[in-house]
């Protein structure tokens, strides 16, 4: 068991920043290696980004409201098991 | 084919395959500072033509050229290393993924530029046939690069001096967006041997036996004194000319089907249970000694320094006294 943060990918060599376009699955729910997980908008196109693991997309941090991010930043949570508690402080703590 | 090499094979695609899937997660993570093309799909045509090939013989490979270099025995972690541009790294991380080079195995370099490839494999064909050995050059290369002048040059001139040169097209369906329809005046790539005087097959590049049995046929041919070979495997490119590329030349269909019903792991693993070679038990295992090696090798490769300020000088020019 083990929680893990989900940052924003980088999607090409000028990425400096991307927005979530839209979770293609829902907060709580299934995540499939391999399987598109959320749209990115990056600097060039829309492009659909895979889990990079099975588990579960346990918590959403940033929607299709908040616009740009950087590169790296944190993006959700992504847990092993369904439910799973995470400590969400001590996650992010890296990312500060 | 004995059994040790039927399982040789389907190790050296998953591991080719697993390699390129943790890739494309380094490169996400920023890991990679380079552009990356991936060989998902692929791995067939470098597992199969490598498996005739010994240390001594060398290949000239692509921009998309992790396949070979794992297939022709560089340490994958020193190929993960090099991709993610640490000091490790084959070339101490200054080359990055289209500059690799792993001599002692015949890794002659993952070439960046389309077409790059060929000549040098020519050369190396004609070095190795003044020293008299009987080892041969590989060249891989792409549809779209088999339209380069330099694919004409070489085969000319390899035919006319019978240098133990095997030509291998990857004929994956696209040249970086365009789809070989749209850029290539002829179906089978293979037929252009004939301008050239030398035999040319086409093969399925997605099945190892065939790969494999192509390859055999035209080493044999090199090694001999015979000449060249052209080998044209047909494939499908799995992912994005590069990663980040949004594919929009071509349906989601077209392939999803190409990786539901294309998949060379997926075939051969079929083809060896049904033989009787393996179980569905010991493939599980195989699968999870690769995830493990390659798990140590993208370890291995985070925790390498990258090259320094002091280290921009060094390492280019070999000595000579």
């Amino acid at each position: 068991m083990a929680a893990k943060v989900f940052t924003m990918p980088r999607l090409g060599q000028t990425m400096e920043e991307g927005s979530v376009v839209e979770w293609l699955v829902e907060e709580g729910g299934e995540i499939t290696e391999g399987e598109a997980m959320v749209t990115i908008q990056s600097d060039k196109a829309n492009l659909e980004v895979e889990a990079e693991q099975d588990g579960y997309l346990a918590k959403i941090l940033v929607t299709e409201d908040d616009g740009d991010v950087e590169v790296g930043t944190p993006i959700a949570i992504i847990t092993d098991e369904e439910g799973e508690d995470f400590d969400e402080d001590e996650l992010l703590a890296e990312f500060e | 084919m004995d059994n040790k090499l039927k399982l040789d094979l389907l190790r050296t695609m998953l591991e080719i395959r697993k390699a390129e899937l943790q890739l494309a997660i380094l490169y996400k993570h920023g890991e990679v500072p380079c552009a990356a093309h991936l060989y998902e799909g692929e791995e067939a045509i470098a597992a199969g033509v490598c498996a005739n090939l010994n240390d001594k013989d060398c290949i000239t490979s692509t921009h998309r050229g992790h396949g070979h270099c794992i297939a022709k025995g560089m340490d994958v972690k020193k190929m993960i290393a090099e991709v993610c541009a640490r000091k490790t790294g084959c070339c101490s991380g200054k080359g990055g993924t289209m500059h690799m080079f792993a001599p002692e195995k015949g890794v002659m370099g993952t070439i960046g530029i389309v077409g790059g490839g060929m000549p040098i494999a020519t050369g190396i064909g004609l070095a190795l046939k003044m020293q008299k050995t009987d080892n041969v050059a590989v060249s891989f290369f792409g549809e779209g690069a088999s339209n380069n002048g330099t694919f004409h040059e070489s085969l000319n001139l390899a035919s006319l001096w019978k240098l133990p040169v095997i030509y291998v097209c990857e004929n994956n369906g696209f040249a970086t967006s365009v789809s070989a329809a749209r850029s290539t005046s002829v179906k089978d790539i293979s037929i252009r041997a004939l301008g050239y005087n030398m035999p040319g097959v086409t093969v399925d590049g997605n099945k190892v036996d065939e790969v494999y049995a192509a390859a055999k046929e035209a080493v044999e041919r090199a090694r001999a004194g015979e000449g060249p070979t052209l080998i044209e495997c047909k494939t499908y490119r799995l992912r994005g000319h590069f990663e980040g590329d949004d594919c929009l030349y071509r349906t989601k269909e077209e392939t999803e089907i190409a990786k539901q019903l294309r998949n060379p792991e997926t075939y051969w693993k079929n083809c060896l249970i049904i033989e009787g070679v393996l179980t569905e038990e010991e493939y599980q295992q195989m699968e999870a000694e690769v995830d493990a090696k390659i798990a140590e090798a993208v370890e291995f490769a985070l925790n390498s320094p990258k090259p320094e300020g002091e280290d921009a000088m060094t390492l280019y020019h070999t000595p000579l006294f």
